[in-house]
């Protein structure tokens, strides 16, 4: 693991993997949007509206996904203090973030037809506001300290102490029997919903992912360059 | 196809959320990605330069034994 921690040789790595993602991107794309929008049924109750759910739920899975991603970059990097690691949580948590407002607004705009509401306080929805905001602090934080270790370790531990947030999102509907409908694709007893739909909706969360890996590796390179970049400036004030 | 794009009278509803969507997505990746490449090329106008010795062969990974 500690190979990567050398930036040529990370860059080396996301050169690799690119191509592969961008081939993925391409297939799952192409095929979930044919079966999101063109082969799969209405819903008996939700009507045509149910199509919504094939671009809200996996924004959701990635709002949550990448947070991990940002909360295990964080861990990373205060216990092992591995160089790259404070990188990748930065990389990561603007695209946490754009996930977790795609959610939220999709979210609504299914609500204000099936519920007569684009907003309700429920647990799930607040719970997801919540995430937000936690992504928002996270770059604020980097944002807000000049020197990148100190910011770095700062956000690094706001992001850990968010992770709590991830079960009271995935439980609040379990809880607060609000408006938000409870899960039905991963469910200890299987998932509920009918196969046409399930289909769809996973090959879509596949190409979210695939697109989370392409811009998530351009972003890395973003921030090694930017890291690059400011030792340079400061070599030159110094030389 | 007749009125396949009013989607049952929820046209606006869906719509949105796929163009939205679809908007933020690309927006994001070509920020990412511009963002990349004049970062890039600042530091390759920063990197001292030198004669004979192309500044790449400082920038590799040292290499292992065979």
């Amino acid at each position: 693991m500690h190979r990567f921690a050398n930036p040529a040789e990370f860059n080396r790595l996301a050169d690799r993997i690119l191509p592969w993602a961008k081939l993925v991107l391409l297939v799952t794309l192409g095929a979930g949007l044919y079966l999101a929008l063109f082969a799969s049924p209405a819903d008996y109750q939700q009507g045509q509206s149910v199509r919504i759910m094939y671009v809200h739920v996996p924004a959701a899975w990635m709002a949550m996904f990448t947070y991990m991603v940002v909360a295990g970059a964080s861990f990373t990097a205060i216990v092992w203090r591995h160089p790259l690691a404070l990188l990748a949580g930065k990389a990561a948590a603007p695209i946490g973030a754009v996930f977790t407002a795609l959610a939220l607004i999709t979210g609504s705009l299914w609500g204000k037809p099936m519920w007569g509401t684009f907003w309700e306080w429920d647990g799930r929805m607040t719970s997801v506001l919540v995430l937000f905001f936690l992504y928002l602090g996270y770059m604020a934080i980097w944002r807000g300290i000049d020197e990148e270790d100190k910011a770095g370790r700062a956000a690094s531990i706001l992001a850990l102490v968010g992770v709590i947030n991830i079960p009271i999102i995935k439980f609040s509907v379990d809880w607060w029997n609000t408006l938000h409908q409870p899960a039905s694709v991963i469910r200890l007893d299987g998932p509920t919903i009918h196969n046409d739909m399930l289909w769809p909706l996973l090959i879509l969360a596949l190409a979210y992912k695939a697109y989370f890996v392409i811009v998530f590796l351009w972003r890395m390179k973003l921030e090694i360059n930017r890291r690059k970049l400011s030792v340079l400036r400061m070599a030159r004030v110094s030389g | 196809m007749d009125g396949y794009f009013e989607m049952g009278g929820y046209a606006f509803y869906v719509w949105t959320s796929y163009g939205v969507t679809a908007l933020v997505l690309i927006a994001l990746a070509v920020f990412s990605l511009r963002a990349n490449a004049a970062a890039k090329a600042e530091v390759e106008r920063l990197k001292p330069k030198r004669q004979k010795r192309p500044s790449r062969v400082t920038e590799a990974a040292p290499q292992e034994a065979p």
